[in-house]
């Protein structure tokens, strides 16, 4: 019994993956041969696309094995500083900083963060730099993908599918229906696995207390182990200044996301980002309470785990038949997945559109064929330096978030103030970068930080420097400027 | 307001207001204000004190303050009008 179980987890996996390859197959027949079909859908999605393309893009697998590792380890703090600040800044972007790129790119023909920077600044390079360190911080995420993948495959069907095959085989998905479908296939895709995923967690949000013996024994199980557990004491992550400062970091970092920041231009009209951000909450809600609950009861129910992302997937092996590992691991893939094509098509267009098209003279269909190989050039190597990297999802969440963060405001301060120029964009983006390698690297004493996250002090010096060397800088896009105040004329936000 | 000499594109009073209320929702992030850092409270005798109020701004203060900044931001369903520059 226990060896057809067994058998039965790799079978139901493999079924959900020819589902998903299918998903993004009917998309390809709808996906056009034009620039702006397969990089931007012909910014045609409508709400439910193109919720399902941000909201399953953004939760990656820090939300299914992350979540309930915060729960497990730190208790519900975990919730609070992760999930309150997307459902209200984020959210608040996306009906801000969202409709005004997506003006800009419906207006101008933008795809790109890069293009928008350099047409609004009137610039050639100065979006080679913001594209190359967007492409910085995006590699490590594409390799985490992989790797997660690798780790749940090998995990959970007890090393018949090995870590080198998972992530290949997930690469090999991946590579299928984003080659083929581009961002139609990939929204399509992210619509269907992000209902997987949000289906999985109220289900076992609702069994699992149940199978504990009820909330309210599953609750004191906890308090047996960790009374903290219930608040936010005696954890560092979660002390004010840290909580506060964290909580700014995820949003801020989130909109400078490509592969989040490229699909704020596919919407039809600025009524499906301002729907997306309405369904904010309610999402997070039904993604997030459930995996820091599961993580929190099973503090409980296992004791303390030496690695807490073991949480969810020992939960479900303890608490449900052997074949339901399955099942976890599809909305395991499912969560991995739908961010990992994202971020692979937003590496592509990258390259194509800021590189290929910025500087050389091909053709809208070269491009596509262009954008097509390097997302099977990406992926290879992504997989390739998945084999050999130790690095965590943890490690790489929280670093790569402050690089974004301290992209943002040299990013977005263009569409918003007519006195910002080119300079002031330059010195911001370098010293963003290069402050937050020194103080990794250790040359700032942490106390100057005042128990901040590094990125809040790192911000306000960096705005100071934007505005600064704008104001005592002559402007070089005063004509552009105009337009786009022209442009964003109504739009008080 | 005319802000055809401002520095700043298109920022009206209204929007003041918006960040004022977004300021408040980012004090409100942090719930030791109400005492709840180190509450070992349980309503309904199983949920942490913490969470409950973590889903409360969840579900009703963000909603709320969302709303009121949908209703600031002027739908663009004329898509013609933006390509064409009008």
């Amino acid at each position: 019994m226990t060896e057809i179980a067994q058998a039965l987890v790799p079978i139901i996996v493999l079924l959900y993956l020819v589902l998903v390859v299918a998903v993004g197959y009917y998309a390809t027949r709808h996906t056009g041969a034009t620039r702006e079909e397969y990089f931007v859908a012909s910014r045609t999605f409508g709400t439910v696309v193109l919720f399902f393309a941000i909201f399953a893009t953004h939760m990656t697998a820090v939300a299914l094995i992350g979540g309930p590792s915060m729960g497990h380890e730190l208790g519900v703090g975990g919730y609070g500083i992760i999930a309150i600040p997307q459902v209200f800044l984020f959210a608040l972007a996306l009906m801000t900083i969202g409709v005004r790129v997506w003006k800009a790119g419906k207006r101008y023909g933008h795809i790109t963060p890069s293009q928008v920077l350099n047409h609004r600044l009137n610039s050639r390079y100065l979006g080679l730099l913001l594209m190359g360190l967007l492409t910085f911080w995006t590699v490590p995420y594409v390799l985490v993908g992989l790797q997660g993948s690798g780790v749940v495959f090998e995990g959970l069907t007890d090393g018949a599918i090995p870590y080198w095959a998972g992530s290949l085989i997930i690469a090999v998905v991946v590579g299928l229906y984003v080659t083929a479908g581009g961002m139609r296939g990939t929204g399509w895709t992210n619509a269907f696995q992000g209902a997987v995923f949000m289906a999985f967690l109220v289900i076992v949000g609702i069994l699992v207390p149940l199978r504990l013996g009820g909330p309210t024994a599953a609750t004191e199980a906890v308090i047996e182990q960790s009374a903290t557990h219930v608040n936010r004491a005696e954890v560092p992550l979660f002390e004010p200044r840290m909580w506060v400062s964290v909580g700014l970091l995820i949003p801020v970092a989130s909109v400078m996301f490509p592969h989040l920041y490229i699909r704020f231009m596919t919407g039809r009209s600025t009524v499906q980002l301002k729907n997306t951000a309405m369904l904010y909450p309610i999402a997070a809600v039904i993604v997030w309470i459930p995996a820091v609950l599961i993580g929190f009861w099973s503090l409980g129910h296992l004791g303390p785990l030496d690695d807490p992302d073991f949480a969810l997937p020992m939960m479900m092996v303890e608490l449900f038949p052997l074949w339901v590992a399955g099942i976890v691991l599809a909305a395991v893939l499912a969560a991995i997945m739908s961010s990992l094509d994202g971020q692979v098509l937003a590496l592509s267009t990258l390259f194509t559109q800021d590189v290929v098209e910025e500087f050389a003279d091909v053709s809208e269909k070269t491009e596509v064929l262009l954008g097509r190989v390097f997302v099977v050039l990406i992926l290879a190597a992504a997989w390739i330096a998945a084999q050999i990297t130790t690095e965590t999802v943890v490690d790489v969440f929280l670093f790569a978030s402050a690089g974004y963060a301290l992209i943002f405001f040299p990013a977005v301060a263009p569409l918003y103030w007519k006195g910002i120029n080119s300079y002031g964009v330059y010195a911001g983006l370098i010293f963003g970068f290069v402050g937050l390698w020194v103080y990794e690297l250790g040359w700032i004493p942490e106390a100057l930080t005042m128990g901040l996250h590094v990125f809040l002090p790192l911000m306000v010096v960096q705005v100071a420097i934007v505005v600064v060397v704008s104001l005592a800088t002559p402007s070089d896009s005063a004509d552009v400027a105009e337009d786009y105040d022209e442009l964003y004329n109504g739009n008080m936000l | 307001m005319d802000t055809s000499d401002s520095k700043v594109m298109n920022i009206e009073r209204d929007v003041v207001y918006i960040w004022i209320f977004a300021f408040v929702m980012i004090v409100l992030i942090e719930s030791s204000i109400f005492g709840l850092y180190g509450s070992e409270h349980l309503v309904f005798g199983w949920l942490p004190i913490q969470l409950a109020y973590d889903i409360f701004y969840t579900l009703v203060l963000a909603p709320v303050f969302l709303y009121l900044v949908y209703r600031q931001t002027p739908d663009i369903t004329d898509v013609e009008s933006i390509e064409e520059g009008n």
